[in-house]
C-alpha cells in the first residue's frame, strides 16, 4: 500500500524545530529583560557602580546604596516585571480564548472595575491601605462574572461575552467619572493614581502576595494551556474533542482576571500593556500556539522599558502607566488599520 | 498491512429524538439507527432538520426529548473524553487560527488521549503522521493552513478528525464550498476512509446525486420528520424527490457509477421527458 | 393589537411623556416648586420672588435637556443606521471620550472655560474620533473604492480601544496638571444643569444643522439599510450618504457634548425602544428617537434631582445605570456578529 517512508517523524521534528525556535525566543526576550533590570538597578537620582549594587544585593550593608536598591530599586524593577508579566498573560488569555487580537480585559470593563472599585472605596467609603486593593480586586472579579452569566445564557457565544464587557465598560466609566466629580479636591491626586498605573511607592512587602497570586493563576492558566489552543478551533470541535468547554473557560477567565484586577490593585491600571503583549507574542511567534509565556515576557519587559523612558527620558518624570498609555494608542491604530488590510 | 486502528463496533441510535435550538422544535420525534460501518448521508431540502440532527448526534445539541444512545448508553452518562474517541466531528466552517502550521492543527486532533501536563507521546505523533500520510498533507506539514486550498484545507481538517482516531465521524456540509474537483476527492477520501479503517461515516450533503453516489445509506428528512430511509437504490426515486424536495424530476441510472441520478424538471428544457410524461398521463 | 394600533399607542404614550416630564421639570429640585405657584409665576401673576430664579434655571435646563435629548435620539438613530450596527452610540463608539480628549488638551494648554469654546473643541474631538474609529474600521486600502463591510464587532472593539486609549491619554495630560483634573471633572460627567441661553444659543446652529441633514438624508439612508450593493443600483450615492449620516450624527452628538459633557447611552436605548413599536422606517424612527430622547433626559434627569437630594445625580450617570442594562438586553435579543 504505502512504504513506511521517512515520512514519519514529520510532525515531531517540526514540533521539536518550533519549540526550539521559542525557546530561543524566550532566552533573548529574558536576556533583554536582565539588561532592563539591571539598568534600572543601577541608575535614578544617583548612579551607582554594578559593584556596589551587587554587594548590596548579597547583603553587605551600604549607606545611600542600600536604602536606594532595597527600597526603591529593586521593588519597582520586581513588582514591574510582576505586574507587567501579569497583564501579558491576562490579555493573552482573554485575546486566544475571545478570539480576537482586539478584545482586552482593559476594554472589556476588567480593569475600569477595579479602578472604580478602588476609587468608590477611597473616595466613597473612605478607606485606604491593603483593603482598598482587595476592593479593586473584587471589582475586577464582579465584572468578570456579570459578564459571563450574562454571556452563558443560551447559547455562549464569544460576541456576546466581548460586547457586554464594553458596554458595562461604558458604564463604570461613567461611574468613575462621576465619583471623581463629587470628590473634594483634597483627593483628586489620589483618586487619579488609580486611573493612571504607576510603579512609584511600591515596597517589598507589596511582593510576597502579589507574587503569589500571579504565580499561582499563571500556574492554572498554564495548565489549561492545551484547552486554550482547542478553544481557538471555534465554539463546536471544542466540545467534540472532549474538552470541558465551560469548565475551561472559567478557569481561564477567572485567572486572567485575577491577574488583571490583582495587578490593577497593586499598580493601578497600566493601560495598553494587556492588549499589545498578546498581540505582539503572536506576531514574533508566528506559530498559531497560545504564547502565554512569551506573552508574560513581553508585558514584563513593556514595563520595564517604559517605566525607563518614564523616569529619564523626559524632563518630567512619567508614571509608567502613561509611558504605555502614549506607546498603546499609535499601536492600536496600526493593528486597526492592519486588520483591515488582512480582511479587506 | 493496515497499521493505525480499525473502528470497533457500535450501535448509535436516536429515540423518540426530540430536537431543536432555544425554544424552537425542529425535529418532533425521530426514531433511527445509524447503520455501523457505513457511509450514511442526509439529505433533504433547507430547514429540514438534517443540520440539526447531526449536531444532536454529534453532541453539539443537547435533545429536548427522547434520548440518543451510544451502545445503550445517553452521552451525558459519558465521560467526554471517551465520547471524543468514539465521536468526531467536521464542522461546516471550522475556523483556523492565524499562522497555525498543518501538522500542529492535525496534532489537535490528539486532545482526548492526551494527559495533563505530558507532551506529545510517540502514539501521538505516529497517528498525525499516518493522518497526514492517509489525507496526502504530509507535504505541507510545516505550512500555515491558512495559506493552503479550499480542497487541501478540507483534507487538512479531515487528517485532524483522523488523528482522534474515531470510530463514528460526522461531517457538516464538507463539500459545500468546494470547487466539483474537490469535492469529489473528498468524497473518495471519505469513502477510502471508510473502507480501510471501517469508520462509520455520517455526513450532510446538500447534493443529491453526490450523495446517491456516494453513500450507502440515506436518511430523507422532511420538516423535521424522517421521510424515507434506506439504500439510495431501495429509496431514490421520484416520489421521493418530490416529496422531500418539492421538486419534479427524472430519476435514471448514473452511467458512471450506476448509481441513482436525479435530473430536475423545470419549466423550460424539459422537453423530452415532459412529454413523455405527459404521454404516459403524469402532469 | 394590530401594529398600527400599537405604533398610534405608543406616539400617544410618548408625547405623554414629553408633555408631563416638562412642567415636572420645571417643579422638582432642591426646593421643589408646588404646581399652584408655578401656575401664578407661568401666568403672570407674580408669586413667590424667591422661586422666580430657581425657575428661570430650570426652564434653561429643560430646554437644554430637550435640545440635548433629541439630538442623542437621533443621533444614535444615525449612527445604528451608517454602521448597520445595532449597539453603535457615541458613548461606546469612543466618540465621547475623544471630544473630552481635545477638550482637556484645550483647558490644559489653551486655557479654555467658557462654553463657546468648548464647543469648539469638542466638536473638532468628536469629528477626529469619529474619522478615526469610523474610517480605520471600514477603510480596505488597495481595492478602489471604500469598501464598506465592518464587522459589527470589529466597530465596537474599535471604539472602545480608541476610548480606553484616549482615557489614558486624558489622565497622561492631567496628571501634572491638577488643576485642569479641578476644572475638568465638572465637564466629564453629563450634565444639563450648568447650562445659559447664550450657550444654548451657540450650540443652536450646529444641533439645526445636525437634524436637517438627517430629515433630508432619510430617504437615502432608508435605502441604504437594504445593502450597499442593492442601494448602489438604486442610484443612492452610498458613499456619500453614509458620510453625511456620519457627519450629522457626529455634529449633533459632538454639540450635545460641548454643551452638556458626555451623555451616553440615550443614542443607543432610544432607536430601539422606537424600533420596537414603530419599526425600521427612518421616517417613523428619526422624530420618534427625537421625541423620546429628549422625553428620556428630561426624565433621567429629573429622577437624578430626586435620587440626589440635595444635591442631584448628574444625568450622565443615570442613563449610564439605565443604560447599561439595556444594552445588554439588546445585545442578547439582537444576535449581533452571528
Amino acid at each position: 500500500m504505502k512504504a513506511d517512508t521517512g515520512k514519519t517523524g514529520i510532525t515531531e521534528a517540526g514540533s521539536r524545530n518550533r519549540k526550539k525556535r521559542e525557546l530561543r525566543i524566550l532566552a533573548f526576550m529574558f536576556g533583554i529583560w536582565c539588561i532592563a533590570a539591571v539598568f534600572l538597578l543601577l541608575y535614578g537620582d544617583q548612579v551607582y557602580s554594578p559593584g556596589t549594587v551587587l554587594r548590596v544585593l548579597l547583603g553587605e550593608e551600604i549607606r545611600g546604596a542600600g536604602y536606594a536598591v532595597w527600597t526603591i530599586r529593586l521593588p519597582r524593577v520586581l513588582v514591574g516585571t510582576l505586574a507587567g508579566f501579569s497583564f501579558g498573560i491576562a490579555g493573552n488569555t482573554f485575546q486566544k480564548i475571545l478570539r480576537n487580537a482586539l478584545a482586552s480585559p482593559d476594554v472589556m470593563g476588567i480593569t475600569s472595575g477595579a479602578s472604580a472599585a478602588a476609587v468608590f472605596a477611597m473616595m466613597v467609603l473612605g478607606l485606604s491601605g491593603l483593603i482598598v486593593s482587595f476592593m479593586a480586586l473584587a471589582g475586577g472579579v464582579t465584572v468578570a462574572a456579570v459578564i459571563l452569566l450574562i454571556s452563558q445564557q443560551k447559547e455562549f457565544s464569544v460576541n456576546k461575552m466581548i460586547l457586554t464587557g464594553i458596554g458595562i465598560q461604558a458604564m463604570l466609566q461613567a461611574v468613575i467619572n462621576f465619583i471623581i466629580l463629587k470628590t473634594s479636591d483634597y483627593n483628586i491626586a489620589d483618586a487619579l493614581r488609580w486611573l493612571s498605573g504607576s510603579l512609584n511607592g511600591v515596597r517589598m512587602r507589596d511582593l510576597s502576595l502579589f507574587g503569589f497570586i500571579v504565580i499561582l493563576c499563571t500556574a492554572v492558566i498554564l495548565a489549561y494551556e492545551r484547552e486554550l489552543q482547542i478553544l481557538g478551533l471555534g465554539e463546536e470541535l471544542p466540545v467534540t474533542l472532549g474538552v470541558n468547554v465551560k469548565g475551561s473557560r472559567r478557569f481561564l477567565i477567572y485567572s486572567a482576571v485575577i491577574l488583571c484586577a490583582g495587578t490593577t490593585a497593586v499598580t493601578g491600571p497600566l493601560s495598553s500593556v494587556a492588549f499589545m503583549s498578546g498581540h505582539l507574542a503572536g506576531r514574533i511567534l508566528k506559530t498559531g500556539g497560545t504564547g502565554t509565556v512569551h506573552a508574560g515576557l513581553i508585558g514584563a519587559l513593556l514595563v520595564l522599558i517604559s517605566e525607563a523612558v518614564g523616569q529619564f527620558a523626559f524632563s518630567t518624570r512619567y508614571p509608567v502607566g502613561v509611558i504605555t498609555g502614549i506607546i498603546g494608542a499609535p499601536y492600536l491604530i496600526c493593528l486597526l488599520a492592519g486588520l483591515n488590510r488582512k480582511n479587506g | 498491512m493496515e497499521k493505525g486502528f480499525t473502528s470497533l463496533d457500535h450501535e448509535l441510535k436516536a429515540e423518540h429524538l426530540k430536537a431543536g435550538y432555544d425554544k424552537t422544535v425542529i425535529i418532533e420525534d425521530m426514531s433511527l439507527v445509524i447503520p455501523d460501518h457505513k457511509i450514511t448521508v442526509i439529505i433533504g431540502s433547507n430547514g429540514c432538520g438534517k443540520s440539526t440532527l447531526l449536531k444532536t448526534f454529534a453532541r453539539l445539541i443537547p435533545p429536548m426529548g427522547g434520548k440518543v444512545l451510544l451502545d445503550g448508553k445517553e452521552y451525558a452518562a459519558m465521560p467526554s473524553r471517551k465520547l471524543a474517541q468514539i465521536i468526531g466531528l467536521l464542522p461546516q466552517s471550522p475556523l483556523v487560527p492565524e499562522g497555525i502550521k498543518v501538522s500542529d492543527l492535525i496534532a489537535r486532533g490528539r486532545y482526548p488521549y492526551q494527559e495533563v501536563f505530558r507532551g506529545m507521546t510517540k502514539e501521538d505523533y505516529a497517528a498525525v503522521d499516518e493522518a497526514m500520510d492517509m489525507m496526502g498533507v504530509a507535504e505541507f506539514a510545516d505550512r500555515n493552513v491558512d495559506e493552503l486550498s479550499g480542497g487541501q484545507r478540507q483534507r487538512v481538517w479531515i487528517a485532524m478528525a483522523l488523528a482522534q482516531e474515531t470510530d463514528i465521524l460526522f461531517l457538516d456540509e464538507p463539500t459545500t464550498y468546494l470547487d466539483i474537483t474537490y469535492q469529489v476527492e473528498i468524497l473518495d477520501l471519505l469513502t477510502d476512509l471508510n473502507r480501510k479503517k471501517k469508520t462509520t461515516i455520517v455526513m450532510v450533503l446538500h447534493d443529491i446525486n453526490l450523495s446517491a453516489r456516494y453513500a450507502d445509506y440515506l436518511f430523507a428528512l422532511r420538516k423535521g420528520k424522517l421521510a424515507a430511509q434506506g439504500t439510495p437504490d431501495e429509496i431514490v426515486c421520484r416520489e421521493l424527490i418530490q416529496d422531500v424536495f418539492r421538486l419534479d424530476s427524472y430519476v435514471t441510472r448514473d452511467p458512471v457509477s450506476d448509481s441513482p441520478f436525479i435530473v430536475p424538471m423545470g419549466k423550460y428544457h424539459s422537453g423530452v421527458r415532459g412529454k413523455k410524461n405527459a404521454s404516459r398521463g403524469i402532469p | 393589537m394590530e401594529r398600527k394600533q400599537q405604533t398610534a399607542l405608543f406616539i400617544t404614550v410618548s408625547m405623554l411623556m414629553l408633555a408631563v416630564s416638562i412642567p415636572l421639570s420645571f417643579m422638582i429640585g432642591a426646593r421643589d416648586i408646588p404646581p399652584g405657584e408655578l401656575m401664578d409665576v407661568l401666568l403672570g401673576k407674580g408669586g413667590d420672588t424667591l422661586c422666580l430664579p430657581i425657575l428661570q434655571k430650570r426652564v434653561i435646563r429643560t430646554v437644554l435637556g430637550l435640545i440635548t435629548g433629541s439630538a442623542l435620539g437621533i443621533s444614535g438613530c444615525l449612527m445604528q443606521s451608517v454602521t448597520r450596527n445595532p449597539i453603535a452610540d457615541p458613548s461606546i463608539l469612543g466618540v465621547n471620550t475623544g471630544a473630552s480628549f481635545f477638550v482637556v488638551l484645550g483647558i490644559a494648554f489653551a486655557g479654555i472655560h467658557t462654553t463657546a469654546q468648548y464647543i469648539w473643541f469638542a466638536l473638532f474631538g468628536a469629528s477626529v474620533t469619529a474619522l478615526l474609529v469610523f474610517g480605520i474600521a471600514s477603510f480596505s486600502p488597495g481595492k478602489g473604492a471604500v469598501s464598506y463591510n465592518v464587522d459589527p464587532i470589529r466597530l465596537a472593539l474599535s471604539g472602545a480601544a480608541v476610548s480606553t486609549a484616549f482615557s489614558s491619554l486624558i489622565s497622561t495630560v492631567m496628571l501634572p496638571r491638577t488643576n485642569v483634573m479641578q476644572v475638568f471633572r465638572f465637564w466629564q460627567t453629563g450634565s444639563i444643569g450648568s447650562g445659559t441661553w447664550s450657550g444654548i444659543l451657540m450650540v443652536l446652529p450646529f444641533l439645526m444643522a445636525g437634524m436637517i441633514l438627517s430629515l433630508v438624508l432619510i430617504p437615502s439612508l432608508n435605502v441604504l439599510a437594504l445593502g450597499d450593493d442593492i442601494a448602489l443600483g438604486l442610484g443612492v450615492k452610498v458613499t456619500r450618504t453614509r458620510a453625511l449620516g456620519a457627519m450629522a450624527g457626529v455634529l449633533l452628538c459632538g454639540a450635545t457634548t460641548a454643551v452638556a459633557g458626555p451623555i451616553g447611552f440615550v443614542g443607543l436605548m432610544v432607536p430601539h425602544l422606537v424600533q420596537v413599536f414603530c419599526g425600521n422606517d427612518l421616517k417613523a424612527k428619526i422624530p420618534l428617537s427625537a421625541l423620546n430622547g429628549a422625553a428620556l433626559l428630561l426624565l433621567s434627569d429629573i429622577a437624578g434631582r430626586i435620587a440626589g437630594r440635595p444635591g442631584e445625580l448628574e444625568v450622565g450617570i443615570v442613563t449610564a445605570f439605565l443604560g447599561a442594562p439595556v444594552f445588554v438586553m439588546i445585545v442578547r435579543k439582537a444576535r449581533v456578529g452571528k
